[in-house]
């Protein structure tokens, strides 16, 4: 890890009453890294990043952002937030878009101008309209352009698609994508692993309050080492199937059949032997998507 | 390069601006005040039996009580529906996640509903002032609005603890509800001789009454009564004291999604 991290999470805990929603959790970002926090819902995610932002006091562990305790740097500007709102917008009735950029800038120390924030975030066409007449999509950009006000080093997104529609989604990354470019290091969580696969270098996934694996998507789907032998054929059981060597799981659409091996070549030497006849043959290692279900699956706690 | 604007004068410039848009909160602070003053003005300027009240006219006596219901409808905004919908909606977290300090965010809310009070009463002043024409030097009249401005703070502190206490359902209905026993029970709409003495005693502890109180003493020249200060101070720490212990309380059970 490089010595300059933005961010340094140390042993990180929170308990809620019994439970243990973050139970010691370690995590560095690197200034101008780009990192996606993976997991399932109640795996701490939420939790740790109201910690990161100080709204949240740990009952355990540290935190600092760029040196400083989460509330200096909330006051020096260097972390900006997009929090879940959940049903609310987040934002205050009866503003105006502009007015509203101008008013979270002026409380920073080094803002960023309001019309370099606006053109970030896309809204340079809406700065007069009232925020209580906005799409999901334009009212998750002025959210955005709160966030990045501060011109912070460190911004950090809490399931910032959530609810939007593809388009939206699509053109919401590319302006974090672009504003990001300019130096600042990202932290979001989210759901969609291909959001993680397209936009993070790095992939942190949280399981049941710690950290279960970080690495970069390639090294997360090595980690798992379950392989799919996909192949074309008529006539086979499924329980013939089931019992050949290293098989984990069948899934058969028509003629079209796929295995989870543990050992592909063991599996493919057992279809061999068993004398089905087969065609288009193919072993591929299994996706970001399957990684991430075993390792936030029951037995993986 | 500007210099910064303090963080609280940012937010009270925001803040005004907002609560001056909104048109309930117009209607409710000064449309409502003024048509009932001015109705019940006429009624009782038709009735030919001079009645003293509180060693004064009905029309001064109804105007300074209408300045107070203005001065408390407009401080108890502060907080009440707007603060509980700000807060439902995630704007005062996303504030948290800004340099203002929550005393600033507490001092510019306060500020905000004073401030309103300020303009209801003064404009309050300028209508019934000209219906009634008083007989009061400028003396009688600044002392009248200063007590008004300065009473209503109590009702800035009442307004942000039902804000912070009420769900968006019932914050509004509960803010109204509160402000209205309390304005009633307080002799505002109907005068305090009216009522049973039982009733009076009951009057004479509420806010309302003392508000009311200090305003007609300023406008019939009496000195101002020590004991309209103390109960509003006692009243405005203790609905401090109390939304303080709200906030304190609300951050510690902070649900995270």
């Amino acid at each position: 890890m490089p010595a300059t991290a933005i961010l340094d999470v140390r042993g990180l805990r929170r308990k809620f009453g019994a439970t243990e929603a973050v139970a010691g959790v370690d995590l560095r970002v690197a200034a101008g890294e780009t990192v996606a926090l993976l997991g399932p819902n109640g795996a701490g995610k939420s939790t740790t990043i109201a910690m990161i932002l100080g709204l949240l006091s740990p009952t355990g562990g540290q935190v600092t952002v760029g040196g400083r305790t989460p509330h200096q740097a909330v006051a020096a500007g260097l972390v900006g937030a997009l929090l879940q709102s959940g049903a609310g917008s987040g934002l205050p009735p009866g503003t105006r878009v502009g007015e509203l950029i101008g008013f979270v800038a002026s409380l920073y120390p080094a803002p960023l101008a309001s019309p370099a924030v606006l053109r970030h975030a896309g809204l340079a066409s809406l700065a007069g309209r009232r925020v209580d007449r906005l799409s999901g999509g334009e009212l998750q950009r002025i959210r955005f352009a709160l966030a990045i006000c501060a011109d912070p080093r460190l911004l950090i997104l809490d399931e910032p698609t959530a609810g939007l529609d593809v388009p939206a989604r699509r053109s919401f990354w590319e302006t974090v994508r672009a504003f990001a470019a300019g130096g600042c290091a990202v932290l979001f969580a989210t759901h969609y692993l291909a959001e993680a696969a397209e936009t993070a270098g790095r992939v942190v996934v949280l399981h049941k309050g710690h950290v279960a694996a970080d690495g970069t998507v390639d090294e997360i789907r090595r980690t798992v080492a379950v392989r799919r032998v996909r192949f074309r054929a008529t006539g086979t059981d499924a329980g013939a199937l089931r019992a050949l060597p290293a098989v984990q799981q069948v899934r058969q659409d028509a003629d079209e059949i796929s295995l989870d091996s543990t050992d592909a070549d063991a599996t493919v030497r057992g279809l061999v032997r068993s004398g089905t006849v087969f065609t288009d043959l193919e072993v591929t290692s299994a996706g970001l998507e399957d990684a991430f279900l075993a390792l936030t699956s029951e037995e993986h706690a | 390069m500007k210099t910064r604007r303090p963080p609280l004068a940012s937010f009270l410039g925001f803040e005004l601006r907002r609560v001056l848009r909104s048109p309930g909160v117009i209607a409710w602070t000064l449309a409502f005040p003024v048509v009932f003053y001015l109705v019940n003005f006429a009624n009782k300027t038709n009735n030919p039996s001079a009645e003293r009240w509180a060693g004064t006219t009905w029309a001064v006596y109804f105007m300074v009580s209408m300045c107070a219901w203005a001065a408390i409808a407009a401080a108890s905004n502060a907080g009440g529906a707007r603060l509980a919908a700000e807060r439902a909606s995630g704007w005062t977290r996303n504030l948290r996640l800004t340099p203002l300090p929550s005393w600033a965010y507490a001092a510019g809310k306060v500020l905000t509903g004073t401030a309103l009070a300020l303009m209801a009463v003064l404009a309050l002043s300028l209508i019934a002032g000209s219906a009634a024409r008083p007989q009061l030097p400028a003396s009688a009249w600044t002392a009248m609005i200063l007590a008004c401005w300065l009473g209503s703070l109590p009702f800035a502190a009442l307004g942000i603890l039902v804000g912070l206490a009420a769900g968006t359902s019932v914050a509004q209905p509960a803010m109204v509800g509160t402000t209205l026993v309390l304005d009633v029970l307080g002799g505002l709409l109907v005068p305090l001789p009216v009522f049973p003495n039982w009733l009076q005693d009951i009057a004479k502890v509420l806010p309302t009454y003392r508000l009311a109180d200090l305003g007609r003493a300023a406008v019939t020249r009496h000195p101002l009564n020590p004991a309209d200060m103390a109960f509003l101070v006692a009243w405005t720490l203790l609905f401090g004291t109390a939304a303080a212990w709200r906030y304190r309380a609300g951050q510690q059970h902070q649900a995270v999604l």
